[in-house]
């Protein structure tokens, strides 16, 4: 029989968890009331609370966000949609397949949710435009941006909360979950190829007029602040550079400033806070609004869920299901397919950072077991795998997919449940198989 | 599917917050309405003339000619100063008055009817005594689009580039008005 402090934490963990995926109180309230009743019981101690935060996770997206919020404010976003808009040149299919990529490559580097509330709006104008249903584009900008995130470790909250916790590098995912990514895009595209080249067909007339339109919006315009729009890019520049050497900066600094330690390292969130340090001092532009565009409710929501499912380590449950698995699971390999398709299907209910959060403790414990022969450096990978592509499964799995579909919504655009389901299901199933087969490969 | 629908709307607002709003006027000036995207078709265009418009300059020339389409030129005698000529100095002098600002009007009609036909546009034209401002105001309804002069209506004042009867048309007009 379970004692009563670990149905507690497990009960509280389930309302929870219920509570937020319904949304009818804020996900961020419902995190934070959750912990605090946690807290209050004293099955989660002051202490041992401050120890379940992971400020890495937290401070990561904080820094992101300061660099994002401040970058947008120079047009930088509108110059991209409307350069990629002229590059199709009046292809319907062009335009998709261009989109694609630009939300997967910027959804690599910046939060989901920014890069699709920015190039959502006008991907519905130039759908507008070309007089075609807007349904495929916006379902390509969802699931190129869940593909794209999760190429990187700053791409999806997702790869925030496993690296920061298990200390993998920014180009350790780039050389691991990069090419799965890459490999999963073109398999999407292919598949929206096949499923939407006849509808999206116009004839050379009007391919000819779309592209006059479209030709006639003006990138220059779009920057509101040229200035502003050089620094953002050379902060961004900057900052993916040092994500790149954040592992070795002390080997390249010694070399030019000898007292240096060689063994220096960054953390993804300290290169993060420099980069926003750098834009706010470079930039001028008030930190009064820029914190206050910081989505501090994600935040919050991101440290109510440590101490949730700190809860459930400090009673013990997360290191009973540990148990259970390596119990049941004999070999690496198996543990990835467990971890990789149960974190996919599981993400494509619930929401996939939750479900990361409680996940990323039980691997510990399955590499903190001495008995076990699971190796659990690749486990990481297959959770990454399951929790961002998982994302695509239904509507809800994921905030980009929500974003798109809650702005088509106000725009009249409707995208059900099940038009969802039928080729997110079909693109999760193909996409999880591909990537672990990958993994398969790579380990 | 209520409950999506209404799931959909709650994690929208919570995910977007306020940000969607934000960047909608952001991009306000990028997106063309509904009205504007379609393209306007202008087949008849309304032409005011009068003793400070007797002639269309050049340029005027060059954008009746893309339109290409049915031209009405106008010429209103002020029924008011008629009015009050007759009261002042008499019927018959008020009648020559009006004689005089007609045959005027007629003499500027076919003057510039001429050189519309020069550029084989095609012209109707009216004449009629009323008052400018109510009278233009009302067959306008009638035209896609307006030419009116700055001087139309009496001329410029020293101190404004813009006669006060056109400035009160262009002020009022529904139609797409071209000031000239």
């Amino acid at each position: 029989m379970f004692p009563i402090e670990t149905l507690v934490a497990i009960a509280i963990f389930l309302i929870t968890y219920a509570l937020i995926i319904d949304e009818r109180i804020h996900r961020a309230v419902a995190a934070m009331s959750g912990a605090a009743i946690l807290v209050i019981l004293g099955i989660v101690s002051w202490d041992a609370m401050l120890e379940n935060i992971d400020f890495g996770t937290i401070f990561l997206l904080m820094g992101m966000m300061i660099i994002v919020n401040v970058a947008s404010n120079s047009g930088l976003f509108e110059y991209l949609a409307i350069i990629t808009a002229k590059s199709a040149k009046g292809s319907p299919m062009r335009v998709l397949f261009l989109f694609s990529i630009v939300t997967a490559v910027t959804s690599a580097f910046l939060d989901n949710v920014t890069t699709v509330l920015l190039l959502t709006p006008m991907l519905l104008y130039i759908s507008k435009v070309m007089d075609l249903n807007p349904v495929p584009f916006l379902l390509a900008e969802i699931i190129s941006s869940n593909v794209g995130g999760m190429g990187t470790l700053i791409g999806d909250p997702p790869n925030i909360m496993i690296a920061s916790s298990a200390g993998l590098s920014f180009n350790e995912f780039l050389m691991i979950m990069g090419p799965i990514a890459l490999v999963d895009l073109l398999i999407v595209l292919v598949i929206f190829f096949l499923m939407y080249r006849k509808k999206l067909k116009v004839d050379e007339n009007e391919r000819m007029a779309i592209k006059n339109t479209l030709d006639s919006l003006d990138e220059r315009a779009a920057i509101q602040d040229i200035e502003l729009f050089k620094k953002s890019i050379i902060t961004l520049g900057i900052v993916i550079a040092l994500f790149f050497m954040h592992n070795n900066i002390g080997e390249i600094l010694h070399m030019v400033i000898p007292f240096v330690d060689p063994s220096m390292t960054l953390e993804p969130a300290e290169v993060a806070l420099i980069g926003a340090a750098l834009i706010l001092i470079w930039s001028r532009q008030s930190p009064e609004k820029i914190f206050e565009k910081i989505e501090w409710p994600a935040l919050f929501f991101f440290g109510g869920l440590f101490v949730l499912v700190g809860g459930l380590v400090e009673t013990g449950v997360i290191s009973d299901i540990a148990q259970f698995m390596i119990d049941n699971v004999k070999t690496t390999g198996e543990a990835m397919f467990v971890i990789a398709w149960f974190s996919g299907i599981a993400s494509a209910i619930v929401d996939n950072i939750p479900l990361t959060a409680a996940l990323i403790p039980l691997i510990h414990d399955i590499g903190a077991n001495p008995t076990t022969a699971i190796d659990t450096y690749p486990l990481w990978w297959a959770l990454s795998l399951g929790a961002c592509l998982g994302g695509n499964g239904t509507a809800i799995a994921a905030s980009a997919n929500v974003v798109v579909i809650g702005i088509g919504e106000r725009e009249g655009i409707h995208i059900s449940f099940m038009d969802f389901l039928k080729i997110g299901m079909l693109v999760l199933f193909i996409t999880i198989s591909v990537g672990l087969l990958m993994l398969y490969m790579m380990f | 599917m209520g409950y999506y629908s209404s799931l959909l709307n709650r994690k929208f607002k919570d995910v977007v917050g306020q940000r969607y709003d934000e960047i909608m006027k952001d991009y306000k000036e990028f997106f063309i309405s509904e009205e504007e995207y379609l393209e306007t078709e202008i087949n008849r265009i309304l032409f005011p003339l009068d003793i400070s418009v007797k002639r269309i300059p050049e340029s005027m020339y060059d954008l009746l000619e893309l339109y290409n389409g049915e031209i009405t030129l106008v010429y209103i005698t002020d029924s008011y100063i008629c009015s009050v000529i007759e009261e002042v100095l008499g019927r018959d002098t008020a009648e020559n008055y009006c004689t005089v600002k007609e045959s005027m009007g007629e003499e500027i009609l076919n003057d510039v009817t001429r050189n519309l036909e020069n550029k084989e546009l095609i012209v109707k034209k009216r004449m009629f005594s009323g008052n400018k401002w109510d009278d233009i105001e009302r067959i306008s309804e009638e035209f896609d689009m307006v030419a009116i002069s700055k001087d139309y209506g009496g001329g410029r004042a020293d101190d404004n580039e813009i006669s006060p009867v056109a400035q009160r048309l262009v002020q009022l007009l529904k139609v797409n008005t071209v000031l000239f």
